[in-house]
């Protein structure tokens, strides 16, 4: 890390320096604290660049950056309102370097959870003209995104319409199979397994999967339903009602978990494909070179 | 990473507080229950947060009926979630996390539902 920070330091000292005048200080240290990984610190020592540098462009790197620092620290709100901001405006570093705040944002769309969004731009992204170093990573995030959209027509549409995007044809097929296999994973009923509980509490957690869910649940309520019982034959009709009070909630709350269940298994499977997915092929906004802007 | 901008909300401070008299009235018992109750009789709840926080932003989040009930849900899903569920490093050890909007994000937000 220390190597890699050093290099992109003198790297970027190296850049700046041949084209005119040198970069503030704190453009420097706040690319070497980036290099460490403390993006809070770079943040407010890009800041300062900003409010020191009187070159446009060097200051809208430093928003660029602070942007990227949000990006890594998973301050994606943070990181969508100053991408958002830099995007929207006409800048030199949008016509030295096409598309790249644009793919940031999408990606901090992507962080936010906001995958229409996210993949709605980067789709945007693979249609204008752009540096091919971005393209494929482009279209890469614009299939994870539609994915994660729930939109999987549309994924799948994007793998087909871009063939030579891919680094052979077995590895589009694979891509694509597996993309398409979201459409068969996780499709537990949530209704179903509500009225199953309904019937017999407890079913409807093992028919999501959960087998001590349901255990428990057709434990409480067995022992409340007993009691009810009991009380009932033994003429107890004051404890017959506070039991059936809490039985109320028992059931009403066994019902709920079977649903909630349903949910949870659907979207663990869910996860637990897109993670393989990503293991295979990467993080879903693949990492871009934007050492020498 | 570092930085000091992870800081968490309390419960309290949540704009949409629908507790209500009754509400209030568990809410009191809950923190009997955790201040002087749960130090003597628990050997510590497996999740985080525990089942009283969970049941206290329930019932000030969505009122007393609704928040009960999915106090008592989490009460029930509790031995699923240990099998099931993502563990964190907490203050207190390592727990299993399962906050509120795992279990009623579903219902606000379809996009979420699988």
């Amino acid at each position: 890390m220390k190597r890699f920070s050093w290099i992109t330091f003198t790297s970027i000292l190296v850049s700046l320096s041949a084209s005119g005048s040198p970069p503030p200080s704190s453009y420097l240290f706040a690319e070497y604290l980036r290099g460490q990984a403390e993006y809070y610190r770079a943040i407010t020592e890009y800041h300062r660049c900003v409010f020191e540098s009187d070159d446009p462009l060097l200051r809208e790197i430093c928003l660029y950056r602070i942007g990227v620092c949000y990006l890594e620290g998973k301050q994606c709100s943070d990181a969508v309102t100053i991408l958002a901001s830099l995007a929207s405006r006409q800048s030199n570093l949008q016509e030295r370097y096409p598309g790249l705040i644009r793919y940031r944002l999408a990606e901090a769309y992507y962080c936010e959870g906001q995958y229409g969004r996210a993949a709605e731009m980067a789709a945007g992204l693979v249609e204008s003209p752009i540096q091919d170093t971005l393209r494929k990573p482009a279209l890469y995030s614009t299939v994870i995104a539609r994915t994660q959209s729930g939109d999987i027509a549309e994924a799948l549409a994007c793998i087909d319409q871009n063939p030579d995007a891919w680094e052979n044809p077995s590895g589009a097929q694979v891509f694509r199979r597996q993309i398409a296999a979201f459409n068969t994973i996780g499709h537990k009923k949530p209704g179903l397994a509500g009225i199953l509980s309904a019937i017999v509490p407890g079913s409807g957690q093992v028919y999501a999967g959960r087998l001590r869910d349901g255990l428990t649940s057709f434990v409480f309520n067995g022992i409340f339903i007993a009691g009810i019982v009991s009380a009932i034959d033994s003429d107890h009709t004051e404890t017959a009602w506070i039991l059936g009070f809490f039985e109320l909630g028992w059931y009403s709350a066994n019902i709920y978990n079977a649903m909630n269940d349903c949910h949870k298994t659907n979207h663990l499977a869910w996860e637990s494909h897109l993670n393989t997915i990503i293991l295979m092929h990467g993080r879903p906004f693949p990492s871009v070179d934007d050492s020498d802007l | 990473m570092r930085g000091p901008w992870h800081i968490s909300t309390p419960a309290s401070d949540s704009p949409d507080q629908a507790a209500g008299y009754l509400g209030d009235t568990a809410n009191r018992m809950l923190d009997f229950y955790s201040t002087v109750l749960n130090p003597v009789i628990s050997t510590g709840c497996p999740c985080f947060p525990s089942c009283s926080d969970y049941a206290r932003d329930a019932i000030i989040r969505f009122g007393f009926i609704p928040g009960t009930i999915l106090a008592l849900e989490r009460l029930m899903h509790e031995p699923g979630e240990i099998e099931h569920g993502r563990v964190i490093r907490t203050d207190r050890g390592l727990r299993i996390h399962d906050p509120l909007s795992a279990n009623t994000d579903w219902l606000f937000d379809p996009s979420t539902s699988r």
